[in-house]
């Protein structure tokens, strides 16, 4: 244990000072990957090893599998942090907006916007803020990455280890789990904080409410199928009370219903095709479950169907579709969106073929749910886009079971020898993917220090009743107690100039200038047009502009009438509309951004 | 076959929450603010409810114990936070303290039972 121990603080230290020579806010197109040195990827490496290791013995050790897991969670998910100090992700400051205008308020106002109807998550984080006594969540949120995903993975171990009662498949698929969720959902946002209660409530559901058989004509058309008799399920000697089980399960389900909109969906279809197929009992339990989900859906249906649409198409090949950002991406976003659809088939062809193993086995039928996990979440796409991120809901969803179903199916190798090295294989085949996948676009997603005090600034000092608009996507927005006094189009989005074909593919100079104006007065008669570092990135990595359009369009507005200096640091920039009210205070002009043009 | 913790693994656990508990309250209170604080008040907002009512219910291997703590333990802390949101009597240390009682009672009553087991069984 001493060794493992050393071993572990020379990893640890290895990863830490890989990290000093990586300067995060200067990354090129092929995004973090490109910038981490060999030591990095050697800490990896190492961790993940050991992680394969300990795991094919964990029956007796599992505390050190889970160990090493934790290590190579800290390490993928931890390096943004460790390298910039505050969360990734421009959108996510909108989510720490809802935080601090609760802590402060101390109720939700459901006239302002989907999350003061969804309040659970931010309710709860507006509490801990509280009691922690740090009122700004930017500075933990960070790592929130990092903690869900290691609760998510503990979630997994037990949900995995209540199915197969093998600790050895339940610590490799913790790992194989941690390594291919690479779809960045676990930030400091209410999807991460339902996925993670969702995954508990199916811990007690399959742990507590599972039969001991399947439905007759489910054992029946498998046998039928695979030709081989199939083993019956395992269940737990230990049951709660019916009533604590129904409880526990209906509490989380509460929770995640008032948390988050898609997550209690993925639940309700997952466990009803369990309930139907015979392999999870109350009946009435689903019933329970539907109408927690449905009720509190109709008690927001005007808003949702108003702002978003309950629907999008029935047509699932739409409804896989991403936002089309652009039809020319730079070489490093093809990269990354190649490796991601390897990923994808890659996944889910080791899926499939683990189930037809397990089959021929004889324990698909003991492998039942964590087959109809795996695969229920594709449901989605026969009826909602979820704005474009319906397929990368449906991975994150699956990735546990898919997981899980890899995992067993590896330990059915015949040869005990075996199974390390394939499982060594496919975890090292899942990290560079990983690697490409979750780090490739950090270049876009890692916000600066001065992006997030102009974010602050701006909703500090910013005339109430403006809008802000955005040159493109990539600015913290709606990053404050206030930000309901900010007007904008309903949704959750700033707008932004890129969605707009008059600034797409161009050069950009003073003929946009009134148009800028235009789409501020589209909103407010007053406002601003926020350039910054992240949204110069967005929108050349993207080939949606030039290299260095944006930039003359800045300095375009900077010497319009139209338009006064209103902020400005290292990475941003911040024009008021003139005309409008100014602020009562006057906000700082510090040094101009170094350039006018990156090469990036 | 059951992994249950024995009952002496069993004291462990209900002492090392008691001792979460007990450094909770005093980093929220007395102790010093940053990330030593926030650190302690996220283990024990993890951990704490949840591990105390698993004491109340029993848990077959041992992985799966901080799974339901963490699970139950946010549940409970969501339940009451949201009731809060919602009527606007928002009093989130008032419900920690409430949380943290009931916690350490259900803890106090297992060690309890745990030693009586112990010292007393067959």
């Amino acid at each position: 244990m001493v060794a493992f121990g050393a071993l572990a603080v020379v990893v640890v230290a290895l990863w830490r000072i890989s990290l000093a020579g990586v300067n995060p806010y200067r990354l090129g197109e092929y995004g973090l990957p490109a910038a981490l040195p060999m030591s990095w990827y050697l800490a990896l490496a190492v961790c993940v090893l050991g992680a394969v290791l300990a795991s094919t013995r964990a029956e007796r050790r599992p505390l050190l599998a889970v160990f090493f897991i934790g290590l190579v969670a800290l390490i993928l998910f931890g390096t943004v942090p460790a390298l910039s100090g505050q969360p990734h992700y421009a959108w996510t400051y909108k989510h720490i907006g809802v935080v601090r205008y609760l802590e402060i308020r101390g109720h939700v106002n459901p006239a302002i916007d989907i999350y003061n109807r969804w309040p659970g998550f931010f309710a709860l984080a507006a509490a801990f803020s509280q009691l922690t006594g740090v009122h700004d969540p930017a500075s933990y949120a960070a790592w929130a990455d990092l903690f869900f995903v290691l609760a998510a993975a503990v979630m997994v171990i037990a949900a995995v280890t209540t199915v197969t009662r093998d600790r050895r498949v339940a610590c490799a698929a913790a790992l194989l789990f941690v390594l291919s969720n690479w779809v960045g959902q676990t930030y400091f946002s209410p999807q991460a904080f339902g996925y993670v209660l969702g995954l508990g409530m199916l811990v007690v559901v399959l742990d507590q409410m599972r039969t001991t058989r399947v439905a007759p004509w489910v054992e029946r058309s498998i046998t039928r199928v695979v030709r081989r008799p199939q083993l019956p399920p395992v269940t737990t000697p230990t049951r709660w009370p019916r009533g604590s089980a129904v409880g526990a399960v209906l509490a989380l389900d509460a929770v995640v219903v008032a948390s988050h909109q898609l997550t209690p969906y993925m639940l309700l279809v997952g466990i009803a095709l369990l309930v139907i197929l015979g392999a999870v009992q109350p009946r009435w339990m689903l019933a329970a479950i539907a109408a927690m989900t449905l009720g509190y859906l109709a008690a927001n249906f005007h808003f949702i169907q108003h702002n978003y649409g309950l629907f999008t198409s029935i047509d699932p090949f739409n409804n896989v579709q991403g936002p089309k950002i652009t039809q020319h991406p730079s070489a490093g976003k093809v990269l990354n969106t190649d490796v991601e659809l390897l990923f994808i088939a890659l996944v889910f062809a080791l899926a499939l073929g683990s189930v037809i193993r397990l089959a021929r086995r004889g324990l698909l039928v003991r492998a039942l749910p964590l087959a109809v996990l795996a695969f229920s979440p594709a449901a989605i796409v026969f009826g909602q886009n979820y704005g474009g991120e319906a397929s990368l809901r449906v991975i994150l969803f699956s990735s546990p079971w898919c997981a899980a179903l890899i995992a067993w199916a590896l330990f059915t190798l015949p040869s005990p020898r075996s199974r390390p090295v394939v499982l060594g294989l496919v975890a090292g085949l899942f990290a560079p993917l990983f690697v490409v996948s979750y780090l490739g676009q950090e270049e876009l997603n890692i916000v600066s220090p001065a992006e997030v005090h102009a974010g602050a600034w701006f909703y500090s000092h910013a005339a109430p009743g403006s809008v802000l608009v955005l040159a493109a996507p990539g600015f913290p927005y709606r990053y404050g107690a206030d930000y309901p006094a900010f007007r904008g189009p309903e949704g959750d989005a700033n707008p932004n100039l890129m969605t707009e074909p008059a600034f797409q593919g161009r050069p950009l100079g003073a003929a946009q200038v009134p148009a800028v104006a235009a789409r501020i007065r589209l909103y407010s008669t007053h406002g601003y047009i926020a350039f910054s570092r992240d949204e110069t990135a967005f929108a050349e990595v993207f080939r949606i502009t030039p290299p260095g359009a944006l930039a003359d369009l800045r300095r375009a507005v900077a010497s319009s009438a139209l338009f006064r200096p209103w902020y400005q640091n290292r990475d941003v920039a911040i024009y008021e509309l003139a005309g409008a009210i100014s602020s009562p205070t006057s906000p700082p002009i510090l040094p101009a951004p170094r350039g006018g043009r990156r090469q990036r | 076959m059951t992994r249950a913790l024995n009952q002496r693994g069993r004291a462990a656990l209900d002492l090392a929450l008691l001792g979460l508990a007990l450094l909770a309250l005093a980093s929220a209170t007395v102790g010093p603010g940053g990330a030593p604080r926030l650190l302690i008040v996220l283990a024990a907002a993890c951990l704490l409810p949840g591990g105390a009512l698993l004491t109340l219910l029993p848990v077959e291997d041992p992985l799966l114990g901080p799974a339901l703590a963490v699970g139950l333990s946010l549940t409970v802390e969501a339940l009451g936070t949201l009731a809060m949101a919602w009527s606007g009597f928002w009093h989130p240390a008032g419900w920690a303290v409430a949380l943290g009682a009931l916690a350490c009672g259900l803890l106090l009553r297992d060690l309890a039972r745990t030693t009586d087991r112990r010292t007393g069984g067959p």
